[in-house]
């Protein structure tokens, strides 16, 4: 039962995002082969803090439109040849009939596409619908599309709906399906399967250790790498890197080819420490290999070792490599098309992995981006040093420009560098960090800084943040705060162990319950 | 009967009657007597960003106006413009931001986040709640790649807002021309299609009302917003298949990757020009709106800027590159105007006379700074005879935008209005002064 000690957050209802829409429908319909669905055309979902979710604004007319259209669509596709249509009816007893056979499996995809079990009413509705849609010559294909679309429209499967019992104090628990939503599209970023609808159902979710042992079994699956991946992808600012541009004359070989194998390199290298290796947030921000493909070897300077297979660990130069933040990706991502952006990597490391929430620029200030000095008297650091002489701008920059400049030993892609290719001065990376956390201090040079970074407790506080922003779908709270102390004691006691925290999140008090 | 439920019943009525066939014979009626100029039927809003480069201002001489090297492609209309130069983004700091830009322009909101929407209403939207009447869209939002790569999603890629929430644009334009037309041809498929999107409709509304239930507090007007949907939905269908024109339209063959590719952007954004086009034409709405790309955009554009993403270039281009990027843009807004004017009733008068064509971009130029962003107004009516003095440059100083856009909602006889969001300083309030032909 709840411990009645726990904080209890709020719940605001939130839409699918485009990616859990299409995760949801390809689940829905495993056998049909599928690899597009119409949410690739969604406008684009919303963020909070740097997460993709859609919690802010109410549903726009267009996109009940696109609700529509997409489910009539998907609908047509799902049950277009006769073959479809097995596929739907897969294990049922033909000789029950059509009907027998349509509803059937008009009532386990509802129960799957709703994520909880359907009333009589609702499977009445369901199968009135298969027989209007069987009629005048639609037969089993006609209902089922018919069917179909009215599940696919629904609020239930286009919502992710999170019911709650009162537990006394006002307060809700979820219920079985509420959690099982909640843990499904927080480990997955789709609908719960079958198993977890079944464990939900018979109130294996009610317990902590029953929820932890679904979390385990979910973590283990392959589903889980995805979402993994994504979280990384978003809380490193990597969400752009497919589009990312790089000034095609400076660097002619950052192509598309590029891109793919820079976001392919961080995945790989996320999945094979948290689900293979020690699963540690210090081993995340410090360790000196990577799993490159061959176009980002081009930018670290490594030739492919003769029999080279992309994807399998390569060691990298310990004094000039360690971990996420020496990855191509995000150092490529945190600059300008041909120059470095000293302001944005250290905007990055403070908002994102110090977690301290910064302003915008004072009234009256010029943000004019630091380009080259056009009487060449400067080096790019001199430019971004009158920020900290700027009595207006130094509040921030002073936190921010000594931990960009600690990073200026990487060019505009991520490659290593000893001398700035527009001033040709050499690059001078001792700094003095003041950010008023565990990270200040001076520092050389950028590895001593990410290791320093990667044992940080601070920096463990906030990626315990960045995941509960994560699991919940929206920036937290001062409901919150409670909570988000526990499970960062308990991250830290764990060594920073990912898959731990992960399942502390889902096995909290705040996870397991909501505000009316 | 009480006050409340009388006044219930006369707004009741008062929509049944701006509903029917009627309504511009009773508004005309109804009008002042010193009402001396026509409203336009419709409008459409362009946004373009990242404002003009300076030297774009247009000169005077001999009180003729010569638009100069970036407008250049509008010359043909210049008698139909009012080209504004000095108006002042919206915006809290001397220093523009993107998002506050893109949130403020049409909405005259200040958001206290920079990661915030807008918190009223877009100006056309208002304007659409005075003339959409029984249209089968009470709006058009049409983008052109304005929703991939860099920005997409974040407030810096939305601009027009309902009282519920943002309308994000829709970039694929034969998603556009589906949405706007429907694929039932013949009667009986109509009859069928009607049916069946009764019975879903039914179940997803007792679903609508079992979700209400189930999830928290917040969630009802959220559920709201997606019940309007649904009934703007359900009775399109009917007001669609009564509409009278030619459909004229050639599709595009693009895949899903393609549409985000930077080299279809001149396809893209011709095809949403004539889509916005035809949707006034044929009376689907009469509020549209064409965005280009967005604030922070990255789209490189073939014989543009083909190198360099377009807000990088807008920051840190040379002065030619920047040029080559407005002139672009301006191309854009003359290919609109074009197509406007080709679409002729018989009686001669064209499209662009009954079309209120308001056009802006979010700051002055790439480096936000915030004046003077262009805002140009253009059509609208019959030469002389409109709202908007045209054929004119206005230069004015310390006036935000906003007030042209209030300007704009006196066209449409929306003349009580003075501010616009929580734009409400002195150089916020009011019409623009100088830029109407009947009004100081």
């Amino acid at each position: 039962m709840l411990a009645p000690s726990g904080a209890t957050v709020p719940a605001p209802l939130r839409r699918l995002t485009r990616e859990q829409y299409h995760r949801s429908v390809l689940a829905l319909f495993p056998s049909h082969g599928w690899s597009d669905t119409p949410a690739l055309r969604f406008p684009a979902d919303e963020t909070a803090g740097p997460f993709l979710t859609n919690v802010r604004q109410p549903v726009a007319p267009l996109q009940v439109d696109l609700y529509a259209t997409a489910a009539q669509d998907l609908a047509a596709r799902a049950t277009a040849t006769p073959t479809d249509v097995n596929r739907l009816v897969e294990g049922c007893n033909r000789f029950r009939g059509d009907e027998f056979c349509g509803t059937t499996a008009l009532h386990q995809l509802a129960r799957r596409a709703w994520r909880r079990a359907l009333d009589d009413g609702e499977r009445t509705a369901l199968t009135a619908l298969y027989r209007q849609g069987a009629s005048g010559g639609g037969g089993l294909a006609g209902g089922l599309a018919l069917g179909l679309e009215a599940i696919l429209s629904s609020p239930s499967f286009l919502y992710l709906v999170e019911p709650g019992e009162p537990v006394g104090n006002g307060r809700l628990r979820l219920t079985g399906f509420g959690l099982a939503t909640r843990l499904s599209f927080f480990l997955w970023n789709q609908g719960p399967d079958d198993v977890l609808l079944d464990a939900a159902e018979r109130g294996e979710l009610d317990t902590p250790d029953g929820v932890a042992a679904q979390a385990w079994r979910m973590l283990k699956d392959e589903r889980a790498t995805a979402q993994l991946g994504r979280f990384h992808l978003e809380w490193l600012g990597l969400g752009g890197l497919d589009t990312l541009e790089k000034d095609s004359r400076r660097y002619p070989f950052f192509t598309q080819a590029t891109r793919e194998a820079l976001k392919a390199e961080t995945l790989a290298f996320v999945d094979t420490v948290i689900r293979r290796s020690d699963g540690r947030l210090e081993t995340l921000l410090s360790a000196s290999f990577t799993l490159a493909q061959e176009p980002s070897l081009r930018v670290y300077g490594i030739d492919p070792p003769t029999r080279f297979t992309p994807g399998l660990p390569v060691g990298l130069d310990p004094t000039q490599r360690a971990g996420l933040l020496t990855q191509p990706a995000w150092l490529a991502a945190q600059a300008n098309p041909s120059t470095t952006s000293p302001v944005h990597r250290g905007l990055f490391v403070v908002t994102n992995l110090l977690c301290l929430p910064l302003g915008s620029p004072p009234p009256g200030v010029d943000i004019t981006p630091i380009g080259v000095d056009p009487t060449g008297q400067k080096t790019r650091r001199q430019l971004v040093e009158q920020h900290t002489s700027d009595p207006a701008c130094a509040g921030c920059h002073r936190l921010i420009d000594p931990i960009g400049l600690v990073f200026e030993r990487y060019d505009a892609v991520g490659a290593w560098r000893t001398t700035d290719l527009d001033d040709g001065q050499l690059i001078d990376t001792r700094v003095t960090v003041t950010t008023g956390s565990d990270l200040d201090g001076p520092v050389d040079d950028p590895v001593t800084l990410v290791k320093k970074i990667a044992k940080s407790p601070r920096v463990h506080d906030c990626a315990t943040r960045q995941w509960y922003r994560f699991a919940f779908g929206r920036q937290e709270t001062a409901e919150d705060e409670v909570e988000l102390e526990k499970l960062s004691a308990r991250f830290q006691a764990s060594g920073g162990n990912v898959p731990d925290l992960l399942v502390a999140l889902v096995t909290s008090d705040a996870f397991r319950t909501r505000l009316p | 009967m009480n006050t409340l439920s009388r006044r219930a019943l006369l707004s009741r009525l008062a929509r049944l009657s701006a509903a029917s066939a009627f309504a511009p014979l009773l508004d005309a009626v109804a009008a002042p007597a010193d009402r001396s100029f026509t409203p336009p039927r419709n409008l459409l809003v362009l946004y373009h960003p990242n404002g003009f480069e300076p030297g774009w201002k247009p000169t005077v001489m001999n009180g003729e106006l010569s638009l100069g090297p970036t407008l250049s492609a509008l010359e043909p209309f210049k008698s139909r413009l009012l080209v504004t130069y000095g108006l002042m983004a919206g915006i809290r700091n001397e220093v523009l931001a993107h998002s506050e830009g893109m949130t403020s322009m049409f909405t005259g909101s200040l958001i206290p986040k920079s990661d915030a929407y807008a918190t009223h209403p877009s100006f056309d939207q208002l304007i659409a709640e005075k003339i959409a009447g029984a249209s089968p869209l009470t709006s058009l939002e049409l983008g052109v790649q304005s929703q991939v790569g860099f920005g997409a999603g974040g407030n810096s890629s939305v601009m027009i807002y309902s009282r519920a929430g943002k309308l994000q644009p829709e970039d694929d334009p034969n998603a556009a021309f589906r949405r706007l037309f429907g694929q039932a041809a013949t009667p009986s498929e109509l009859a069928q299609a009607r049916a069946r999107r009764q019975s879903v409709l039914d179940l997803v509304r007792s679903d609508l009302a079992k979700v209400r239930d189930l999830a928290g507090a917040d969630a009802a007007a959220k559920l709201d917003a997606h019940a309007t949907g649904l009934r703007k939905l359900e009775t399109r269908l009917d007001e669609l298949s009564m509409l009278q024109c030619d459909r004229a339209f050639t599709p595009h063959t693009l895949n899903g990757g393609q549409l985000g590719a930077h080299e279809r952007f001149p396809q893209l954004a011709d095809l949403q020009a004539d889509l916005a086009v035809l949707a006034l034409t044929c009376g689907v709405t009469r509020v549209a709106s064409i965005q280009y790309a967005n604030s922070v955009t990255d789209r490189r554009i073939p014989g543009v800027n083909p190198n360099v993403g377009l807000h990088a270039t807008m920051h840190a281009g040379t002065r030619t590159e920047k040029a080559t990027i407005n002139r672009y843009f301006a191309g854009l807004g003359a290919a609109v105007l074009s197509k406007l004017e080709a679409v002729k009733r018989t009686d001669g008068t064209s499209l662009l006379d009954e079309t209120l064509v308001v056009w802006g971009s979010e700051m002055a130029i790439g480096n936000h700074l915030k004046d003077p962003v262009p805002f140009i107004v253009a059509g609208g009516a019959k030469p002389g005879a409109g709202y908007f003095h045209q054929g004119r440059l206005l230069e004015v100083e310390r006036q935000r935008t906003t007030r042209l856009l209030v300007s704009a909602m006196h066209a449409f006889g929306l003349s009580s209005t003075t501010v616009l969001g929580d734009l409400t300083d002195d150089s916020s309030r009011g019409p623009l002064p100088g830029a109407s032909r009947v009004a100081p």
